[in-house]
């Protein structure tokens, strides 16, 4: 090598002189140690196999880097290196676009979170519509490999616990209903008896007045379909919450060594099956 | 001078007042509970004579003293929510200690706790496994051929199949505030029912929670139930009886088991969505309730102002079941305070003592009873049955007068309008 080419900066020069003087350093052989007087013959045999093995490992590396010391391989290698600068560019052209686009989703979801619900919407129905239109579905993307039932699981159970507050939000939105009203009807009803001067001057009598109205409020609530259309939503929706839940209880349960209670039903009902049927066989045999 | 239209003065004065009232009350009534109470309930000695699984079956002692007319022992079958000691909640206050002083020999199923194992269990086992057992066991034990039969809330309702399903071995039934036509809007619970998925509460649960019940039950009437009652107790907690029957009964209501879940699954079903008893379609271990198979006497008791079974629920049996030898009773109470107020007493108790012992060793072919009798049999009972009973608007408006003495009763005796099966 003269000191020219030592010099070069040409990375396709400094490729082949690196890779000459690794297989240089490669091939060149181990010296076989000498063999100590009174050494047995297994701790005889194991260099000499640990030898084998470094050589044959040598071998493959200087057989591999002979073929990658190829000039055509090189300056195929080279070429592509040329290439580079476009290849980067276009993956960042993809990564932009990708993370663009995300930016532009987010932006539009989040936007949408921000906007004024329509007239017939208050707060809560509009969060729920915007969970079940725009987050929920991130829960029920379809999962790969081993883990897939329990990643399912788990986002089954996110999502429904995620449902359940807002159906019970919304149920005690509506038990609020009657306090709201109470208070409206009380200012009424102080005023109309401030206006025929027969306010009560005892605070029980308020309280009095107070409490029926608002029985009376609940009474009414609770038979409108409103109410019940809440109070099923909101049972329903614990429910499915608890279900979910249970599923994932059972998943961890199945790495201890204690029953689950899908084991402990089947057991059960396999002993109700069985009392039930000696029962009928002793009620029989007392019959005859 | 004018009087302001707003007296201020005076409601300032007053509550000046009531703050040095409340002071005291408070000193008085951190007295009465940092002292001893006397809170137990279902203090009345009783055995156990016969347990299957979490069921048991007790016998009152009755008093030496007492020579009874009525020789046929009495068996109380109460619902599966909430537990039996309502009937002995209190030594004055007491439907168990009333019977056992008029000389009934009486035996009471105290179903327990279910738990998961119980998940599985069905009416048929209830009522043609463990009533059937027992009111065998005490068939044998007493050596009659006949009991009589006394149910409550949904242990009426069990009655009634039961009766039904083995007439030849009840001789008199008592029904107390139980439903038995479902297809009625007057009770809160019977709307709600119809829309309740009870598959899926079920496969959830198991068992019914007997919290989830209870909770369920405060909803039927939030503002009395989870605000006044709490109101009332803190203006009477200087008042050491009114504390301990308050205490008394928040034991009661909070002591709940959940309640099978194959068995509240076929009440929910058949009974409130489908209203299938009352028809005699009903099925149970196979065979068809027909209730004209019902042909001993039957007295039906109920309560005017039950909001958990209204009249609706209940009246309407004494007109479908076989029997000729039948009486209505409307109380005018609710639907716990028919056992435990103070006024009904004095006419639950009573009546039902004074039936039996009219119906005593008294053997009527069918045949032979006159055809008017059953017309007769609300005449009979008096001034207590009501022929119409209150819609529930009634109800409810009666509920807002605001009778302030009949609830603090409510509250002594059965907590306000919560009234639990």
């Amino acid at each position: 090598m003269d000191s020219k080419e030592h010099m070069s900066t040409d990375p396709q020069v400094m490729l082949t002189e690196w890779l000459r003087a690794a297989n240089k350093f490669w091939a060149a052989p181990e010296p076989e140690k000498e063999r100590q007087p009174g050494e047995s013959d297994r701790k005889k045999e194991a260099p000499r196999s640990v030898h084998e093995t470094a050589a044959s490992a040598m071998k493959t590396l200087t057989t591999l880097f002979t073929a990658m010391n190829d000039p055509l391989l090189i300056d195929a290698t080279f070429r592509g290196t040329a290439i580079l600068p476009e290849i980067m560019e276009s993956f960042m052209r993809s990564g932009t676009k990708a993370y663009l686009s995300f930016q532009r989703q987010l932006s539009e979801k989040v936007g949408k979170m921000g906007s004024a619900p329509p007239d017939n919407l208050d707060a809560l129905q509009a969060w729920t519509t915007f969970y079940e239109e725009e987050i929920q579905r991130y829960f029920h993307i379809p999962q790969l490999g081993l883990n897939r039932f329990y990643q399912e699981r788990f986002n089954k159970a996110i999502d429904k616990y995620n449902i359940f507050v807002a159906s019970l939000t919304d149920f005690l939105q509506v038990l609020q209903v009657p306090f709201d009203r109470t208070t409206q009807d009380m200012q009424e009803k102080i005023e109309e008896l401030k206006e025929s001067g027969k306010l009560p001057d005892d605070a029980r009598e308020y309280y009095q007045m107070w409490v029926k109205t608002l029985e009376g409020h609940f009474m009414t609530l609770f038979k409108s379909p409103e109410y019940i259309e809440a109070l099923g939503n909101a049972m329903g929706a614990l429910e499915d919450y608890l279900g979910a839940r249970n599923s994932i209880i059972q998943d961890l349960l199945q790495s201890f060594p204690i029953p689950t209670n899908k084991e402990m039903n089947d057991l059960y009902k396999e002993v109700y099956l069985l009392k039930k049927k000696v029962r009928e066989l002793e009620k029989a045999g007392g019959k005859e | 001078m004018d009087r302001p239209k707003i007296p201020v003065d005076l409601i300032v004065k007053h509550l000046a007042e009531e703050a040095e009232q409340a002071q005291e009350r408070a000193q008085k009534a951190s007295d009465i509970l940092l002292g001893s109470l006397e809170t137990e309930i279902a203090t009345t000695p009783y055995d156990v004579v016969y347990e299957e699984d979490r069921v048991k079956l007790k016998h009152y002692h009755t008093p030496d003293t007492v020579n009874s007319e009525i020789k046929t022992p009495l068996l109380v079958v109460y619902a599966l929510i909430n537990r039996e000691t309502m009937l002995d909640l209190q030594p004055e206050r007491s439907v168990v200690k009333n019977f056992l002083e008029n000389g009934i020999n009486l035996y009471m199923v105290d179903w327990g706790y279910p738990t998961s194992k119980d998940r599985f269990l069905t009416i048929d086992d209830h009522v043609n496994g463990y009533m059937d057992n027992m009111v065998d066991f005490i068939r044998k034990r007493e050596g009659v051929d006949k009991i009589n039969l006394m149910g409550i809330c949904m242990g009426g309702t069990f009655s009634v199949i039961y009766s039904a399903l083995h007439p030849q071995k009840v001789k008199n039934l008592i029904t107390t505030v139980s439903p038995t036509n479902f297809d009625t809007t007057q009770g809160l619970l019977h709307i709600w029912m119809k829309w309740m998925n009870v598959d899926k509460t079920i496969e959830t649960f198991g068992n019914m929670p007997g919290d989830l019940m209870n909770f369920g039950f405060l909803l039927l009437n939030p503002a009395r139930l989870m605000i006044d009652k709490y109101i009332g107790f803190l203006e009477n907690m200087d008042n050491k009886p009114f504390v301990e029957n308050f205490i008394r009964m928040e034991k009661w209501i909070f002591d709940s088991p959940d309640v099978p879940g194959e068995t509240f699954r076929q009440f929910i079903k058949d009974c409130y969505q489908d209203n299938l008893l009352i028809q005699s379609k009903l099925m149970v271990g196979g065979k068809r309730v027909d209730l004209k198979k019902v042909t001993m006497p039957l007295l039906n008791i109920y309560a005017q102002y039950d909001h958990l079974v209204p009249p609706g629920a209940a009246e309407k049996l004494t007109s479908v079941v076989g029997s000729t030898d039948t009486e209505n009773v409307c109380l005018e109470t609710g639907h716990i305070g028919i056992y435990v107020s103070s006024k009904t007493q004095k006419e639950f108790a009573p009546k039902i003592v004074q039936w039996l012992k009219d119906h005593e060793g008294r053997f009527e072919p069918e045949h032979q009873i006159s055809p008017n009798r059953k017309k007769s049999a609300r005449a009979r009972a008096g001034s207590a049955v009501k022929k119409k009973p209150l819609s529930i608007k009634r109800i409810e408006e009666m509920s807002h007068a605001g009778e302030r003495k009949l609830f603090l009763d409510n509250l002594q005796g059965e907590q306000g309008i919560r009234d639990n099966p």
